[in-house]
C-alpha cells in the first residue's frame, strides 16, 4: 500500500509568521489563530514532536478520534496524543478519584454532556498539580471555556493552543476572546496566521465564498498554488455507479492520494460507501484502494498514512486534510434560510479540507435550496453535467 | 536602508600586486540563525534575493548580489542589525574559507571600495564583498555568542526536513561578538547590486540529486562492464563536457550537459523551438520545460508549475507545424484530464504515448514530490522515461526542497553545493573561481561497476545485510568427520568435531543489482557506511 507520511517542513516552507509561532518558548501560554490551511496543525505537531524528542511530559489534545488517529499516524508514535474528552475524564479520575460529572442524556442512553458547573466545583476542592505536563491543543475553539478554566485551576500552566473561530462546528465552543481570558493571554501576544499553505488557489477561492468574516480569525490570504478548478458535477441517478468508478480511478492514478468523500447524512454516506466498494472490481492499474468509513460505533483503524478513500459524515471532517475532497450529494444538505451562516460555515470547513481539488456532486433534478449559497461565478465553480445514459 | 556609494567612483587607483600570503584565508559573514539555516538548506551562501519572501534583514541587505565578509573583527552594529526584524532571532557569525577562491572581488579599505583580484591583489582589507553565491562547502565553522544560543539553534534545526546542521562545525565564541568593532553599519561605501542567477543553480542541484538516485534504476541492465544510461547521465550532469556527449546523443537527455553547464541558452528556449523533425522538437520542448521550471524557482511564485507548463506547451505549439501542434495540444488535454474525475488510468496514457516527454510529463502531473517519484514503480516505463522524469522533478523541486534523506549525505551535499555555485558564476560570467570541485556524487550502483574486488564485495555484503536483501548465500567448509544435525525451534544446527575451515558469504550479483534497482531510497547513513567501505 502506498505510504503517506507527515514530512517535517523545509526551512523555506514556514513563513515568517509561522516562524514566530514555532519560536515561542516552551513555557507559558500561547495562542495561535488562523484559518484552515494556515499551518496551525503543522505547528502544533512540530511542537508536540519537539516535546517528544526532548522527552518532556506532554500531551497533544485533539477534538475527536479521527483527528487523534490522523495525528498519531502522521506524527509518529512518540507523540502522546489523545482526544480531549478522554484525557480530561481520566485526569479528573486520577486527581479526584471521581468520574467526570455529566448531565443526564436526552433521550435516555444518548450523549451525556459534561456538567461543567460540577467539574469546576470538583477541581476547586483539589490543590494544583505538580509537574503538570505541557499541553498542545489543536482545534482549541472546539473545547468549551470551562475546560480551560478547569485546567488552570488544576495548575496547568504550559499551553500551546491552535484555534480558528471560523471553524466552529460544535455547540460547546470557545471564542478567541474566551481562550485569551481563560489562559490570561494578552491579545497582542496572540500569533495570527494569515497565509494559506494547504489549499490550491481554486480550492481557496471556493472556500472564501463561504467565509463568514469573523473578525476573531484573520481572513486567509489566497494562495497561488495551481490546482484543478473546483467543479460541481450534476449526475443523473442512473450514472451514480460511474461517479463511484471515477472516484476510485482518481486514487488508482496516484495511490498515495487521500480522497475524502464528505456526506451530508448517514444515508448518503452508506450509499457512497457501497457504491465505491462495488466499483473496486473494475480494471485498475494498482490494487484496489482502501475504502473506509468512520461513524458512530464503527471506528476502524483508518490509515491516514496511506492513500485511499475515506467516506465520512461532514460533521467529522474538521481538522482533517485530504488531497481531494468530494462533497457528496450536496442536494441532501438541510438548509434553513434563517440560518444561512450555519450552512456557509459547514461548506467552508468541508471545502477547506482539500489540498488540491474539490468536487461537489449533486443529483440532477433533485430539489434543493442549498444552491442558494453556491457561487455563480464559473471561474470559481465550474459546472459539469453528466448526460442521461442512452437506452441501449 | 541601502547606503549610498558606487564602485566606479572608487576605482581610480591601480591595484597593487601583493604577496599572496597577505590575503586573508577566511572571512566572517554576520547573519542570524534563520537566514543561516535557510542557506544551509539551500546548499549555497546566497545574497538576499536567494531567500524569497523569508529574508530577515542582516548584513547581506546592504549589497544585493554580493556576500559581505569581515576579514577580522565584525562590527557590533552589523550583529545588532542582523537581529532587528524579530525578537526570536539569534546572531551567528559564519567563518568561510577563502583558500580555494579566486577572482574579482570588492575590497573595503580605509573607507573606500576597491576592485581587486583575489587573492593576489588583496592585502589589508576590513571587508571583502565576494560575488554571490558561495558554496556552503566553504563554510568552516559557525560561531555563536553562547552555549544556550548554539543549542537552541541545534534544536530548531531539527524542526526542518532540509537543514543539514550536523554537517557543519559549530562553536561558541563569545569574544568574536564582544570584541566586535564599534564602527557603524552599513559601511559608507557599498557595492552596486549585481545579478546572481540562483534558480537554475537550485534546479541543477535538484537534478543532480535526482539523477544520482534514479541512476540505480538501470542497474539490472548494467552487467559487469557496461555503463547504463542513468550512470552516463549522472556523470555528464556532474561534470558537463564542453561538447555534447555521444552517450546521450540519441535520447531526450541530449541537452543535459549543455544545460548543466550554462543553465539554458538560446537554443533551448521555447521561442526557438524549431519546426524540425518531431523527435527533435520533443527534445527541445523538454529542455524548454526545464528552463521554465528553473526560471520559476527564481521568480519564487509558488508551485504553479503544472499550469505554467501547460501554458508553455500552448505557446510553444504555436510555432510548430499543424501536425505537431495538434499532438502537443492533445498531450496538454490528456495531462489535464489526469488530474480530475477523468475516466483514464495512467497506463492508458502510457500506452497512448511511448516517448519519454509525455511519459515524464504525466509523472509530473501524477506525483507531487521527488520521494513519491522515486518510490513509484510502473513496468510500462523505460529507464529513459524515468531519467527524463527525474530531471523534471529535480528542476521543479530544486536542491532546497529536497529532504536530507534524498541528498546523499555530507560528501554528496558538498559536491552538489560546489557545482551549483559554479554554475551560477558561469551563468553570470563573474570570472570568480571556486577552486577544485569535490568528487562528483555517484549513484550507488556505479560503485559496483566492473569485476568486484574485495572492497566491493565487502561493501555489497554490508549493503545487502543492512537492507535485508535476499541475495546472500553462505558456504561453510568443514573438515571430514561425523556431523550431527540438530533441529530446534530456533532453526537448525550442525555439530561436528573440530572447527569449520572457512565460512564464506557471497552475493548473488544479478539479484543484488535487481534489488538495488528496485530500492527507491536507501538510508543515507547506510549508504555512507557502504561508501566508506568502498573507499577504505
Amino acid at each position: 500500500m502506498a505510504k503517506r507520511r507527515f514530512e517535517l517542513p523545509g526551512i523555506q516552507d514556514l513563513s515568517k509568521e509561522q516562524e514566530a509561532a514555532r519560536a515561542l518558548p516552551k513555557e507559558g501560554q500561547h495562542l495561535i489563530v488562523g484559518g484552515p490551511g494556515t499551518g496551525k496543525t503543522v505547528l502544533a505537531l512540530i511542537r508536540a514532536r519537539r516535546h517528544a524528542r526532548d522527552r518532556d511530559s506532554h500531551v497533544f489534545l485533539v477534538h475527536n478520534r479521527l483527528l487523534h488517529r490522523w495525528g498519531v499516524q502522521l506524527a509518529g508514535e512518540t507523540v502522546s496524543s489523545t482526544t480531549w474528552t478522554k484525557w480530561f475524564g481520566r485526569k479528573i479520575w486520577e486527581i479526584t478519584g471521581q468520574l467526570l460529572p455529566t448531565k443526564g442524556s436526552d433521550p435516555p442512553g444518548g450523549f451525556q454532556p459534561i456538567d461543567w458547573d460540577a467539574v469546576l466545583e470538583l477541581v476547586k476542592r483539589v490543590g494544583p498539580l505538580r509537574d503538570a505536563p505541557y499541553l498542545v491543543i489543536d482545534e482549541g475553539q472546539d473545547m468549551p471555556p470551562e475546560f480551560y478554566r478547569s485546567l488552570v485551576r488544576l495548575g496547568f500552566e504550559r499551553f500551546f493552543v491552535a484555534a480558528d473561530q471560523n471553524q466552529q462546528i460544535t455547540d460547546a465552543h470557545s471564542s478567541r476572546k474566551d481562550i485569551e481570558t481563560e489562559l490570561g493571554i494578552n491579545t497582542k501576544d496572540v500569533v495570527e496566521l494569515t497565509d494559506n499553505y494547504r489549499n490550491s488557489a481554486p480550492v481557496a477561492k471556493l472556500a472564501r465564498v463561504f467565509y463568514t468574516d469573523d473578525p476573531a480569525s484573520p481572513r486567509p490570504v489566497l494562495p497561488e498554488r495551481w490546482g484543478v478548478p473546483a467543479s460541481i458535477v450534476y449526475y443523473p441517478p442512473e450514472r451514480f455507479d460511474e461517479i463511484c468508478e471515477r472516484i476510485v480511478r482518481l486514487v488508482d492514478r496516484d495511490p498515495t492520494k487521500m480522497v475524502g468523500v464528505l456526506a451530508p447524512n448517514n444515508y448518503v454516506r452508506q450509499r457512497y460507501l457501497d457504491g465505491l466498494c462495488a466499483a473496486e472490481g473494475d480494471a485498475l492499474d494498482h490494487d484496489p484502494p482502501t475504502i473506509e468509513t468512520f461513524h458512530g460505533d464503527h471506528r476502524p483503524d483508518v490509515r491516514f498514512d496511506e492513500g485511499g478513500i475515506l467516506v465520512i459524515n461532514c460533521q467529522a471532517c474538521k481538522g482533517l486534510e485530504f488531497d481531494v475532497a468530494v462533497l457528496a450529494d450536496i442536494d441532501q444538505h438541510y438548509y434553513r434560510p434563517d440560518d444561512r451562516e450555519a450552512a456557509m460555515k459547514l461548506f467552508y470547513v468541508m471545502v477547506a479540507r482539500a489540498r488540491e481539488q474539490v468536487v461537489l456532486l449533486r443529483q440532477d433534478g433533485a430539489e434543493s435550496r442549498i444552491e442558494l449559497i453556491l457561487p455563480r461565478d464559473r471561474a470559481v465553480l465550474r459546472k459539469k453535467r453528466l448526460g442521461r445514459r442512452k437506452a441501449s | 536602508m541601502r547606503a549610498q556609494g558606487t564602485l566606479l567612483s572608487d576605482m581610480g587607483r591601480a591595484p597593487e600586486k601583493l604577496n599572496r600570503r597577505q590575503a586573508p584565508t577566511a572571512g566572517y559573514l554576520v547573519t542570524n540563525h534563520l537566514n543561516l539555516m535557510y542557506m544551509l538548506g539551500a546548499g549555497l551562501v546566497v545574497p538576499r534575493s536567494g531567500f524569497g519572501t523569508k529574508y530577515y534583514r542582516d548584513t547581506l541587505d546592504c549589497c544585493p548580489g554580493w556576500i559581505p565578509l569581515f576579514t577580522g573583527r565584525p562590527r557590533r552594529e552589523a550583529v545588532d542589525y542582523s537581529l532587528v526584524e524579530a525578537k526570536h532571532l539569534k546572531p551567528c557569525i559564519v567563518r568561510i574559507s577563502m583558500k580555494q577562491l579566486s577572482g574579482r572581488v570588492l575590497s573595503l579599505e580605509s573607507g573606500g571600495l576597491q576592485e581587486r583580484c583575489f587573492p593576489d591583489e588583496v592585502g589589508r582589507a576590513e571587508m571583502l564583498f565576494l560575488p554571490a553565491p558561495l558554496p556552503t562547502s566553504a563554510i568552516e565553522r559557525i560561531l555563536f555568542r553562547s552555549v544556550e544560543e548554539r543549542k537552541a539553534c541545534e534544536t530548531a534545526a531539527r524542526d526542518y526536513a532540509n537543514v543539514p546542521w550536523a554537517e557543519f562545525s559549530t562553536r561558541t565564541d563569545r569574544s568574536r561578538f564582544s570584541n566586535a568593532s564599534k564602527d557603524s553599519w552599513p559601511p559608507e561605501r557599498v557595492p552596486d547590486s549585481r545579478e546572481a542567477p540562483l534558480g537554475p543553480a537550485q534546479a541543477a542541484g535538484g537534478i543532480l540529486a535526482m539523477l544520482r538516485l534514479t541512476g540505480n534504476r538501470g542497474a539490472t541492465a548494467m552487467g559487469d562492464q557496461v555503463e547504463s544510461l542513468g550512470l552516463s547521465a549522472c556523470r555528464i550532469a556532474s561534470d558537463p563536457p564542453p561538447e555534447p556527449a555521444p552517450e546521450l546523443a540519441d535520447t531526450i537527455l541530449a541537452g543535459l550537459g549543455s544545460w548543466m553547464y550554462s543553465g539554458g541558452g538560446p537554443r533551448l528556449r521555447a521561442e526557438s523551438i524549431s519546426d524540425t523533425a518531431g523527435r527533435n522538437a520533443w527534445r527541445q520542448l523538454f529542455w524548454g520545460a526545464v528552463v521554465r521550471l528553473a526560471q520559476e524557482m527564481d521568480a519564487d511564485a509558488g508551485a504553479d508549475t503544472a499550469a505554467m507548463l501547460l501554458d508553455y506547451f500552448g505557446d510553444a505549439s504555436m510555432r510548430m507545424s499543424s501536425r505537431l501542434r495538434e499532438r502537443v495540444r492533445g498531450l496538454g488535454d490528456d495531462l489535464e484530464s489526469l488530474t480530475g474525475l477523468g475516466e483514464f488510468r495512467a497506463s492508458d496514457l502510457w500506452r497512448k504515448y511511448s516517448t519519454p516527454l509525455p511519459r515524464a510529463m504525466s509523472l509530473l502531473f501524477l506525483r507531487r514530490t521527488c520521494a513519491e517519484l522515486l518510490e513509484f514503480q510502473a513496468p510500462e516505463l523505460r529507464e529513459e522515461d524515468w531519467l527524463a522524469a527525474a530531471v523534471l522533478f529535480g528542476a521543479r523541486s530544486g536542491w532546497l526542497s529536497l529532504p536530507l534523506s534524498l541528498r546523499g549525505g555530507p560528501a554528496a551535499s558538498r559536491a552538489v553545493s560546489h557545482r551549483m555555485a559554479a554554475m551560477s558564476h558561469r551563468m553570470a560570467d563573474s570570472g570568480f573561481e571556486l577552486g577544485r570541485a569535490p568528487e562528483r556524487p555517484k549513484p550507488l550502483s556505479e560503485w559496483f561497476l566492473g569485476g568486484w574486488n574485495a572492497r566491493q564485495h565487502s561493501a555489497a555484503l554490508e549493503l545487502a545485510r543492512k537492507q535485508g536483501w535476499d541475495c546472500l548465500e553462505t558456504r561453510v567448509k568443514l573438515v571430514q568427520g561425523d556431523y550431527r544435525l540438530k533441529v530446534g525451534r530456533g532453526g537448525m544446527e550442525i555439530v561436528f568435531p573440530g572447527e569449520a575451515k572457512a565460512v564464506k558469504s557471497a552475493v548473488d550479483k544479478d539479484r543484488f543489482f535487481k534489488l538495488l534497482a528496485e530500492t527507491a531510497i536507501i538510508d543515507p547513513k547506510i549508504e555512507a557506511r557502504v561508501i566508506e567501505k568502498l573507499n577504505a
